[in-house]
């Protein structure tokens, strides 16, 4: 099982595969992915870099719930 | 009964072509492969009157709408034509997509239900508990139906049958929503005759499609007009074939888009020109090697305005798979017209005119741009159909020769019948037998330029936002003056970016702003490329104290706003400076961008400087 440090990380590495010149601060759980500084389709482009490394699919509807990095955290493990 | 005036007669007769149909590419795992479920022309149909029979067991009418928020496409085109084969109207609705910002989402699903007078509500199983709550909210929302249950529905049991549905062309077949969120949704008629009509155009005379040979490629969203009308129903017209991705397999990985059509033989696609941006963006040299794009005839692009340059870029990336630069077919639409309004020439690359920014701004008039001074590129649109007609219109409806500049109207049989009951608006939009489109633009030879735009719309990746829904956002943030928030739009790289300004008495503007785009992101999914926040009274408003949002943007793009507010302007000196000031900042302005004269805006400054308005903090 992942934990939510190496699932930050991951997420970091996304961001910057899909756009380098983003800044991205400390995050914990409780951040929000609206806080992140990316647009609606940056954050799908991002959330398509993760399923492509973990290689799992994160159905629509979780999707539409997810708030924080907690939230994503427990839905990758609920997937893998 | 004339053949091909209605959708129901396209959906019908387009079962002789048995041997073609839509494939469907399905997100059905827990990875992120797609499965293939293809569906024959002689199947839809099929499927279609099935549905169609069980809709009407269940007490729909002739008419009554049926509101539909259905992500997958397979689902959604099912329904939706057993819907129409039902003499049912469909509302399509944009599902659930955003993260987090659910409370926004039914509040203006609410007021789309609301609106269209929906019957009931059909949806998945998995939406229908973020959708739950609408039931209570809208009146006249009788029931939530399940699309499982549509689909598994005991037909022996239904004993319905479709013989009594008579439906002429001039019968509203759905209604079309705005894709962003607006806080006064209009639904746009779109008849039998309406989709016909269109459907033909951009077949026959835009396309020049071949049923045969041609096969479409799509991930766009099917409750969009471009998705729908272009992708879905249009092909029925002379039966072309079409392959679906869900539109979220591309947003997260867009390279999907040209392997789809390299995989599938793909002769046709659309997008929005940010999806060229993103198409262009990520795809590696090792993917361009396996993609074979010389089949592609057609690279459609419309639904936002589209940058000559994101264009090159992509021609000139996609080259080495075989690319054909005359495929890129820039295109111009909107719901209105039902959808297409005017194509592009297929027989030849993209064109586009380079004119003087000068003369455009303070003539209104399109003059080719010599080797000195600054020029606006602009793509061409290319003509309109047969049995159609687009000019342009001057402030006082007069029609407008070549070269000049004003509003672009259209009229012919692809035009609404209105929006729902909404007649006061049907007025505005229909004025004198023309469609007003709201957009900007001239012709230069018998081909169309859109170049700015009437209204205050905000289109961003190809949604479309009213300036006051985010307006309302903001101010409820505290420490932002009510009543005193702008947005609007300039055109960035690929595609529209919101700029919101407004006032308020905070010190610490800096933390406020980051605390507005925050806002705007939580709320509306929206991210803002800059908010500019001004002490009390500096932003522009009419003498009877409404806001001037085209007025705030040239003073945002010439760099003078918020600096008139602050100061007392007496002396000549200071004009002068200011002038200046206007003056150089006309030369380091955002391109693309068209703002009013320079005259104009010394005016507007002159104004604004005795304004007492101003003056005050």
């Amino acid at each position: 099982m992942r934990t939510e440090e190496e699932i930050i990380k991951l997420f970091k590495e996304a961001v910057r595969e899909v756009d380098h010149n983003v800044k991205l601060g400390e995050m914990t759980a409780k951040t929000e992915l609206s806080a992140v500084g990316l647009d609606s389709v940056m954050t799908m482009e991002v959330i398509g870099v993760m399923e492509e490394k973990l290689n799992v699919r994160f159905p629509d509807e979780d999707l539409a719930t997810l708030k924080n990095m907690g939230d994503l955290t427990t839905l990758i493990r609920k997937l893998s | 009964m004339a053949k091909d005036s209605t959708l129901i007669e396209l959906i019908q007769g387009v079962a002789e072509h048995s041997s073609r149909g839509y494939t469907f590419l399905n997100n059905d795992g827990k990875t992120t492969a797609l499965t293939e479920h293809y569906w024959s022309f002689p199947e839809l149909r099929k499927e279609a009157e099935r549905r169609a029979r069980y809709f009407r067991s269940l007490g729909l009418e002739k008419g009554d709408r049926l509101a539909m928020i259905v992500p997958e496409g397979e689902d959604f085109v099912l329904n939706f034509f057993g819907a129409v084969m039902a003499g049912v109207v469909p509302v399509p609705m944009y599902p659930p997509l955003a993260l987090g910002k659910l409370d926004s989402y039914i509040d203006s699903a609410a007021r789309v239900l609301t609106s269209s007078g929906a019957k009931m509500l059909l949806t998945t199983k998995q939406v229908s508990p973020i959708v739950w709550s609408l039931m209570g909210r809208v009146a006249g929302l009788k029931d939530l139906l399940l699309t499982e249950k549509v689909r598994d529905h005991d037909s022996s049991k239904v004993t319905t049958n479709l013989d009594d549905i008579h439906i002429t062309s001039a019968d509203p077949c759905f209604l079309q929503f705005t894709s962003g969120s607006t806080s006064d949704p209009k639904g746009v008629i779109v008849t039998h005759g309406n989709l016909c009509a269109n459907a033909k155009a951009i077949m026959i005379d835009g396309l020049k499609s071949n049923g045969e040979v041609d096969k479409g490629v799509s991930w766009l969203p099917l409750y969009h007009d471009m998705g729908l009308i272009g992708f879905v129903i249009a092909p029925l017209f002379n039966g072309v074939p079409v392959v679906f991705l869900p539109t979220l397999a591309f947003v997260k990985r867009p390279g999907i888009w040209m392997e789809t059509v390299s995989k599938y033989g793909g002769t046709i696609t659309f997008a929005p020109n940010f999806a060229f941006g993103l198409a262009t963006k990520r795809v590696t040299e090792t993917v361009k090697k396996s993609l074979k794009l010389s089949q592609l005839r057609v690279l459609g692009c419309g639904a936002e305005p589209i940058n000559a340059k994101t264009m090159r870029t992509f021609v000139e990336t996609f080259a080495p798979c075989g690319f054909n630069p005359n495929a890129l077919m820039p295109c111009y639409g909107m719901a209105e017209a039902t959808l297409a309004i005017a194509f592009d020439d297929l027989s030849r690359p993209m064109t586009s005119v380079r004119i003087d920014r000068e003369t455009y701004e303070s003539e209104k008039v399109a003059k080719l741009a010599g080797e000195t001074g600054e020029a606006i590129e602009l793509v061409s649109v290319g003509q309109s159909f047969a049995g159609h007609e687009v000019a342009i219109q001057g402030p006082g409806g007069e029609l407008l020769k070549n070269g000049e500049v004003g509003e672009i109207v259209f009229r012919g049989p692809s035009v609404t019948a209105g929006y729902f009951q909404n007649e006061e608006a049907t007025r505005a939009l229909l004025e004198g037998g023309w469609l007003h489109t709201g957009d900007l633009g001239f012709q230069l030879d018998g081909e169309l330029y859109i170049s700015g735009r009437k209204k205050d719309l905000i289109i961003l990746n190809g949604r479309n936002y009213y300036p006051q829904a985010i307006e309302w956002e903001v101010e409820q943030i505290e420490g932002i003056r009510k009543g005193n928030a702008v947005a609007f739009a300039i055109l960035g790289e690929n595609t529209e970016e919101l700029v919101v300004v407004a006032e308020t008495k905070v010190q610490d503007k800096a933390t406020l702003a980051e605390v507005v785009k925050r806002h705007l992101q939580t709320t509306l999914g929206l991210s803002a490329k800059e908010v500019v926040l001004v002490g009390s009274g500096a932003l522009p408003k009419t003498s009877s104290g409404k806001l001037q949002r085209q007025k705030t943007k040239h003073q945002y793009e010439s760099g003078e706003l918020g600096r008139l507010g602050n100061r007392t302007l007496g002396s000549t000196s200071t004009k002068v400076a200011l002038f200046r000031h206007i003056t150089m900042s006309a030369f380091a302005r955002i391109r693309h961008t068209i703002r009013g004269s320079l005259p104009e805006r010394a005016r507007r400054l002159a104004s604004a400087v005795r304004s007492p308005r101003q003056v005050t903090r």
